[in-house]
């Protein structure tokens, strides 16, 4: 299997790496994953989506972060750049938390407003689109907790059938995912579109690593469940 | 790290190079030695892309969004009011422009405008 030749190759490359009195690895300290090495970096894939920075962590690194600096001075072509490019990401976030196309837009709308007015106080070493997602969150479930008191909640099928796909397993993880229990489908959407380190998730959610690992080792059982 | 659980619970991240040097070797060792975590390993690789295209399936972002947005930052029209006719004339509007309502007033003459004044001093502190 290539995938376990990579791994091995991983770990050849480590002890000659040591041997050296060196750890081989990225310079943020992170070895390359073996589906990188292998040639199917899913970040590869979603970089080429709009808004995936392709590098740079850190304040104002990436594109993101020198449109949300323009953003900060009130530059308002900027703004209008940056929610092209986040858009999708953070509505897609909000209807995996509420479920609720109605509830996602206000949301999105939220959260981009409260970008324009906080830009300035961006100060975190996270990636600008983490910051922008953590303020999703917040306002999303903010919503959840009003609708829930209202009595309003219409949960919804939110994956839309793909025309192209057409295969049935597709569908049969589609329905995997929505029925994950809410910490465990915000953990996958985290994990597998952002492509988020449990670190940084248990950052933005404000809980233990240890939870990320467990929600994240839950849902995989559910969902190859549904795979089988 | 070396219980099946553990690497198992990590694997997702360990595919992507989401992993910290240290804990990257440590499930590398556990791997070459535990069959069943391999096993474990080409499943995530499968639900890996499966879980990304269900999460791209998802609506994008509602065309409409943008325009409330836009209104509620960088402002948007919400009357105007033109006098005389189009060789000459006056046109007072007022805009909506992040929580104020700034006025301005325009001479126009032979269909240009010349700005008469425009209320919307003041930088964008909230």
């Amino acid at each position: 299997m290539r995938l376990v030749g990579t791994i091995a190759e991983d770990l050849r490359l480590l002890q000659y790496a040591e041997k050296l009195g060196k750890l081989g690895g990225r310079p943020d300290g992170r070895v390359r994953g073996p589906m990188v090495a292998a040639g199917m970096d899913p970040s590869v894939e979603r970089a080429r989506l709009p808004g995936h920075d392709t590098a740079g962590r850190g304040r104002w690194s990436g594109q993101n972060g020198e449109l949300l600096s323009r953003v900060a001075s009130g530059d308002e072509a900027a703004f209008e750049r940056l929610y092209e490019r986040l858009a999708d990401r953070v509505s897609r976030f909000a209807l995996t938390i509420v479920r609720d196309r109605h509830l996602a837009q206000e949301v999105l709308q939220d959260t981009m407003v409260a970008v324009w007015k906080g830009a300035g106080r961006f100060a975190d070493c996270s990636q600008v689109s983490t910051w922008v997602l953590g303020i999703a969150r917040n306002r999303a479930y903010d919503l959840l907790r009003r609708e829930t008191r209202g009595a309003r909640r219409t949960e919804e099928g939110v994956m839309q059938p793909d025309p192209l796909a057409g295969v049935e397993h597709v569908e049969a993880v589609r329905g995997a995912v929505e029925r994950l229990p809410p910490g465990e489908r915000e953990v996958a959407f985290l994990t597998f579109y952002e492509g988020l380190s449990y670190r940084e998730i248990a950052g933005m959610l404000a809980i233990p690593e240890g939870t990320v690992k467990s929600r994240m080792f839950h849902a995989k059982r559910r969902l190859l469940e549904a795979l089988r | 790290m070396t219980s099946c659980e553990e690497v198992q619970s990590v694997l997702s991240w360990y595919l992507r190079g989401a992993l910290e040097s240290a804990e990257s070797r440590a499930v590398i060792e556990h791997l070459l030695t535990c069959a069943a975590c391999r096993e474990e390993l080409a499943q995530a690789v499968r639900l890996e892309s499966e879980c990304a295209k269900a999460f791209q399936a998802m609506p994008p972002a509602p065309a409409t969004a943008w325009a409330t947005v836009a209104a509620r930052t960088g402002g948007v029209r919400l009357a105007r009011l033109d006098l005389g006719s189009f060789l000459a004339g006056l046109s007072i509007g007022m805009s909506f422009q992040r929580g104020r309502l700034p006025v301005f007033g325009q001479l126009r003459l032979l269909g240009r405008s010349l700005p008469l004044f425009e209320t919307r001093k003041g930088s964008r502190n909230d």
